[in-house]
């Protein structure tokens, strides 16, 4: 009974984990969405200027791809090596993959 | 490496209860009746504050002390203001992280909390100047990239980001250590989540420290770029005394400076608060101490070679912007920012029998006063003499202002506290890293090329 609900414990906590990391990438598909729909209007509907809107929009995409690399090689590393750490405890495993 | 690991095990338990770093938990595991006291004191602060708040939010920008032509006030002078003491933190620990100053390691949490803190308080007050916080949206939907605001609004989100990723890295494991001592409920829970399945691999400490050492070095082109951008929102303009070349690093310099001086005054208060002596020595303010006064005589520099420049070319426009600061209604502003910012710190810091704990915080305390006042000379005296032919105006806050400027304060303490009760304010891991690399390098000295 004791080890069915501390699984069911670690699989919410992992389920939290993820839901973390995802949240983050929502928020920085927000801000490409945000970035990339003022150069497309640039464009489209020549409502802004578009040299700076392709600048700006270039320089902090940029930014955030390194952002998102750096949090998801942590995040998946520590994630993944903890998963196992329980495993190799003998403790239950949820078995999920990230 | 030993430092990164977590304490599982029942021979590890007394790295914490028993070990010489316990004291560092007694904030998250202990709370006091002054907390209580002082929490509650700086609620009704907040109260006061919303209260004021409210109230401009029925009746409008009328109820402050701004007009026509001086649309701009406390709330724009707060943002700058709370924007370079954002610098504290994430520049200051990635310089010293990047060029591996030992005396660092318990201090660089209590720095990038305040980055973090503060850049919120910096974007709620453009909010709260914005009036009507719905027309937040129409930033977002109807944004023109040709205006520095929307410039700003992009830059800060990129900092605010970096600055969060940069604090929540190196907290991973020291959170681990708390979930592993904590009983049951809702922070082991907590705890459990941050941590990510912390344990300590070789794995886990490579990856991490790669991601502390990227970030460290993305952050700083970011955090110089922020306040860069944030100059640009004056200088980009045509306006007397705004548009000028210097903006940028003169921002870039008075931000790191009114960085240092928070840092200082936020260990000063943690050292006596949570008895963290042994954390935040004497040579930690000596050290900080020393760099306040590099940028005391950097940002003395700045400001002469500002004011010269527009008093030597005499430009009418400028002109009288100039002498609204040194004999007008801004004077006191400005002649109190000079004794703040320079006279004061300078005094002390240059003295090394002055440039004690006491003197570094006096010091600290002073150019934070004088940094806010150099906000507010850079803000208004222009747009009382703007260069197209409105009617000058003069500005004077109102209860609303002055409350809602308290409450920013309050508030930081208050969020400031509360993190204090949930993580280590010193990082735990490094302190520990810090001693075994220490010992190990005695030990090296000792074996290679000392007699035993």
């Amino acid at each position: 009974m004791n080890e069915s609900n501390t699984a069911t414990g670690n699989k919410v906590i992992l389920g939290c984990q993820i839901s973390l990391l995802l949240g983050f990438y929502v928020f920085v598909s927000g801000v490409f969405t945000f970035l990339w729909y003022a150069v497309y209007r640039a464009f489209a509907e020549h409502d802004n200027p578009a040299a700076h809107a392709v600048i700006l929009a270039s320089v902090i995409t940029f930014a955030f791809i390194i952002l998102t690399s750096v949090v998801t090689m942590v995040f998946t590393t520590i994630i993944k090596e903890g998963q196992r750490k329980i495993v190799g405890n003998g403790g239950p495993a949820n078995g999920s993959k990230i | 490496m030993e430092a990164l690991k977590p304490d599982r095990g029942p021979g590890k338990e007394s790295m914490i209860t028993g070990s010489r770093d316990e004291i560092l938990y007694q904030p998250i595991l202990h709370t006091g009746r002054g907390f209580y006291v002082v929490f509650a004191l700086l609620s009704l602060v907040v109260l006061i504050a919303a209260y004021a708040y409210f109230t401009q939010f029925k009746y409008g920008l009328g109820v402050t002390g701004m007009n026509s032509p001086i649309f701009w006030g406390i709330y724009i002078t707060n943002f700058v203001f709370f924007i370079g003491v954002s610098h504290a933190g994430t520049l200051i620990s990635a310089i010293l992280r990047i060029s591996k100053a030992e005396w660092r390691r318990s201090i660089t949490r209590s720095a990038e909390v305040i980055t973090v803190l503060v850049l919120f308080f910096g974007l709620g007050n453009i909010l709260i100047d914005l009036g009507r916080i719905d027309r937040l949206m129409k930033v977002i939907v109807h944004g023109r990239f040709q205006s520095p605001l929307l410039w700003d609004v992009v830059s800060l989100t990129t900092y605010l980001t970096a600055s969060s990723i940069y604090l929540y890295l190196p907290l991973i494991p020291d959170i681990a250590l708390l979930r592993d001592r904590m009983p049951r409920g809702f922070r082991k829970y907590l705890y459990e989540v941050l941590a990510l399945g912390w344990a300590g691999t070789e794995k886990q400490i490579h990856y991490l420290e790669k991601g502390i050492a990227i970030m460290a070095v993305t952050v700083l082109p970011i955090a110089v770029s922020v306040h860069t951008v944030v100059s640009y929102v004056f200088s980009m303009t045509i306006q007397p005394m705004w548009h000028s070349t210097i903006f940028g690093p003169y921002f870039v310099a008075g931000a790191i400076y009114s960085g240092i001086a928070a840092i200082i005054v936020a260990m000063a208060i943690l050292r006596r608060v949570y008895h963290l002596g042994d954390y935040f020595r004497e040579v930690h303010f000596n050290y900080l101490g020393i760099l306040l006064l590099v940028m005391t005589c950097l940002w003395f520099y700045f400001t002469f070679s500002e004011y010269i420049t527009v008093f030597y070319g005499a430009e009418p426009d400028e002109i009288k912007v100039f002498f609204e600061k040194m004999t007008g209604t801004y004077a006191p502003h400005f002649w109190i920012m000079v004794v703040t910012c320079f006279i004061i710190p300078f005094t002390i810091l240059a003295n090394n029998r002055t440039r004690n704990i006491r003197g570094t915080v006096i010091a600290s305390i002073s150019v934070n006063i004088g940094m806010w006042l150099e906000r507010f000379t850079i803000v208004v005296p222009t747009l009382m003499h703007p260069r197209l032919p409105y009617e000058t105006g003069v500005y004077s806050p109102t209860w609303v202002e002055w409350s809602i400027l308290a409450g920013c304060f309050a508030l930081f303490t208050m969020i400031y506290m509360i993190f204090t009760k949930l993580f280590p304010i010193v990082s735990l891991w490094e302190v520990r890293e810090g001693r075994e690399k220490a010992q190990a390098e005695v030990t090296e000295r000792l074996r290679t090329y000392l007699p035993t």
